[in-house]
């Protein structure tokens, strides 16, 4: 089960986090979920569907 | 709600977005804006979804989506006040490049936040590092980067970020004309909103913007469910990034499921050291450019219609930037050619409705100096016009704004020779620029310009080596070219040579002395069809008029022309050509 997560932008820091699917940047509030234990970020639950049933299938064995 | 109470509100919404547009054109000091109208005006409501757009620059419209969102996040919506203008131009922060800056005005009714009114405005300079930040190799050097911060805070200036911004740019003057043009748009927009309010009642309001949002939804997922399910793809080059004499590949694949929509970069070239890089915002505005092209034009513009598709965007290539990297032109060089690759994929789709590639570059020329009749710092942007390409059944355009930028526009000569010490001495269009069809790709403009009064200059273009290519037998239209002569020189030559850069297309930081000259040549256009078979006649017109030469009439058509005043089909040697027995082929 995914989760939202809120951090702090932390302006010591540059910003890089992306979308693990479509690459946006995400600032303060993103989408969550695990896969194969590694935590992966994600715009929106909408995203991590497009990651499963679209990129994972057709990249997932490439990257 | 009702058909017309849904269409009055669509359309109050539009106009408020072009009351701005006026507004914006009449007060604003720069070229850039008045004549140019390099701006986009758009209405959110509080759940920061388009609402209202207008005709402006698509790529920048698109990009203003993820901007004002990402604004407002980090700001957080319980920091904004009624009286309150942000400003942003943060490319890593869904801004589609540096100089676009983005402000933004909550509009409240009855106390209660209603949405935000927008403007994206593309800034001349933004104190790069030479005028235009073309030798930007990461962002830092691009100029003034903003994030989102209060200008005007409750009705009051926010007089320490008024210094920063005027102390950072090599114009100050224009950029306070300008922005006070944008703050006027913004308060613009705020007064009709409310009597929008005032009319219907905000509950109403809130009830036709989702409706009309859900109704241009279902139009563009019946538009999707139209296309034949499967993978169309499709891939284009940029001639270089103005550092290594390396082309560098953009592929796009559309991947139609159901009734939505996947645009995926994946196989696109890692990104650049040179500025052409797009951000994830520009390719965003470049992609929903692609999309409104192609698809039912008659779906009320809002974010409603962007919902059934979603973009891939690798980061760290071309089409999606890593921090630091350069972008500063990525927007406005490489948007169009995302928009002409994602055309190309969509031509297998619906060869009926996609038009060839495009010129696809604004042949972006930017000044620097000082007014010698005036002693003021003057700054200036000037686009050469590309062509556009030919469709199933047009011609396509004559020197306009490449279709990303659609809407933007040259400044007209009278107004660049009383603004800047600069003389026109030559403006027309490119013969056989246009490339051959059975519909003839739009024709490029050419411009020659002379210095009065010593300039630093900037040029950045492309499709100079890779040209655009035409559609089903259309063959490419003409590539872009720039020459320089200096005062007292004869001949034009190839600027690259002159200034010792491998790459012409690309220059920087150029000091142009009192008389020198450069001459600017726009790429054109493909073609659509093989040209054999466009229309004699219509070949004869086009050598009439001088769109076509003689040779190119022969050689890329099969039409013999004689006459050398008036000039007339020759029938007999045109049948042979055509038919093969000629002894040209």
């Amino acid at each position: 089960m995914g989760r939202w997560k809120n951090i702090e932008i932390d302006y010591q820091k540059d910003i890089e986090n992306y979308c693990t699917l479509c690459g946006a940047i995400l600032l303060r509030r993103f989408w969550v979920n695990e896969n194969k234990g590694k935590e992966l970020n994600f715009c929106n639950p909408e995203c991590e569907r497009l990651f499963k049933d679209y990129w994972l299938p057709k990249y997932g064995k490439k990257s | 709600l009702d058909p017309v109470t849904l269409t009055v509100v669509n359309n109050r919404l539009i106009n408020i977005c072009r009351q701005m547009g006026i507004t914006m054109q009449k007060t604003a000091l720069t070229t850039l804006f008045n004549e140019a109208l390099d701006f986009s005006c758009v209405i959110f409501n509080r759940d920061v979804e388009l609402i209202g757009q207008a005709e402006f620059i698509p790529c920048q419209i698109g990009s203003a989506i993820l901007t004002v969102r990402w604004c407002i996040e980090e700001l957080g919506l319980e920091n904004f006040k009624p009286g309150d203008v942000i400003i942003h131009n943060d490319p890593f922060r869904g801004g589609a490049h540096l100089p676009e800056h983005t402000t933004i005005k909550p509009v409240y009714f009855d106390g209660e936040l209603f949405g935000f009114a927008c403007n994206v405005a593309h800034f001349i300079d933004t104190g790069a590092c030479e005028v235009g930040g073309f030798s930007a190799q990461e962002v830092y050097q691009e100029g003034l980067r903003l994030p989102p911060v209060k200008l005007v805070s409750e009705g009051k200036d926010m007089k320490d970020i008024w210094k920063i911004i005027l102390t950072n740019h090599r114009t100050p003057r224009y950029t306070i004309g300008d922005l006070r043009a944008i703050i006027g748009s913004l308060f613009v927009a705020e007064r009709s909103t409310i009597e929008l309010l005032n009319d219907y009642g905000v509950q109403t309001i809130n009830q036709a913007t989702k409706e009309l949002m859900d109704i241009s939804e279902e139009i563009m997922r019946s538009e999707i469910r139209k296309m034949p399910k499967g993978e169309y793809d499709y891939e284009d080059y940029m001639d270089d990034d103005g550092y290594t004499d390396k082309a560098y590949k953009i592929k796009v694949t559309l991947v139609v499921r159901g009734d939505e929509l996947i645009i995926d970069f994946t196989g696109t070239d890692l990104q650049a050291l040179g500025p052409i890089n797009a951000t994830y915002g520009a390719t965003v505005g470049a992609c929903y450019n692609a999309i409104l092209l192609v698809n039912n034009p008659t779906a009320p513009i809002n974010s409603g219609i962007y919902r059934p598709i979603k973009i891939i965007a690798p980061i760290g290539t071309i089409v999606n930037v890593k921090h630091p990297g350069a972008s500063i032109v990525g927007s406005h060089e490489t948007g169009p050619r995302i928009t002409g690759a994602i055309l190309g994929a969509f031509s297998k789709i619906f060869p009926d409705r996609t038009a060839a590639p495009d010129g696809a570059t604004p042949f972006s020329f930017l000044f620097f100096g000082e007014h010698p009749d005036t002693g003021n710092k003057f700054v200036g942007f000037q686009y050469e016009g590309v062509g556009w390409g030919a469709r199933k059944d047009h011609d396509g355009n004559n020197s306009v704004g490449a279709v990303c930028a659609a809407r933007a526009r040259m400044t007209p000569t009278e107004v660049m020779e009383t603004r800047y010490p600069i003389l026109v001495k030559e403006h027309r269009l490119v013969q056989d620029s246009g490339g051959p069809g059975t519909h003839r790709g739009g024709l490029a403009s050419t411009s020659t310009y002379k210095f009065l009064a010593p300039v630093i200059f900037s040029v950045f273009t492309d499709r100079m080596k890779i040209k655009p290519f035409g559609l089903f037998r259309g063959k490419e239209g003409g590539g872009a070219k720039l020459f320089y002569k200096r005062k007292g020189e004869k001949r034009f030559k190839d600027a690259g040579r002159i200034f010792g850069k491998k790459i012409g297309s690309k220059l920087w930081g150029i000091r142009a002395e009192v008389g020198d000259e450069i001459k600017i040549v726009a790429p054109g256009s493909g073609g659509y069809g093989d040209p054999k078979e466009r229309e004699l006649e219509l070949v004869l017109d086009d050598v009439k008029e001088g769109f076509v030469s003689k040779e190119s009439a022969v050689k890329d058509y099969y039409v013999a022309i004689k006459g050398g005043i008036r000039y007339r089909i020759d029938y007999n040697l045109t049948e042979q050509l055509r038919s093969g027995r000629g002894g040209l082929h």
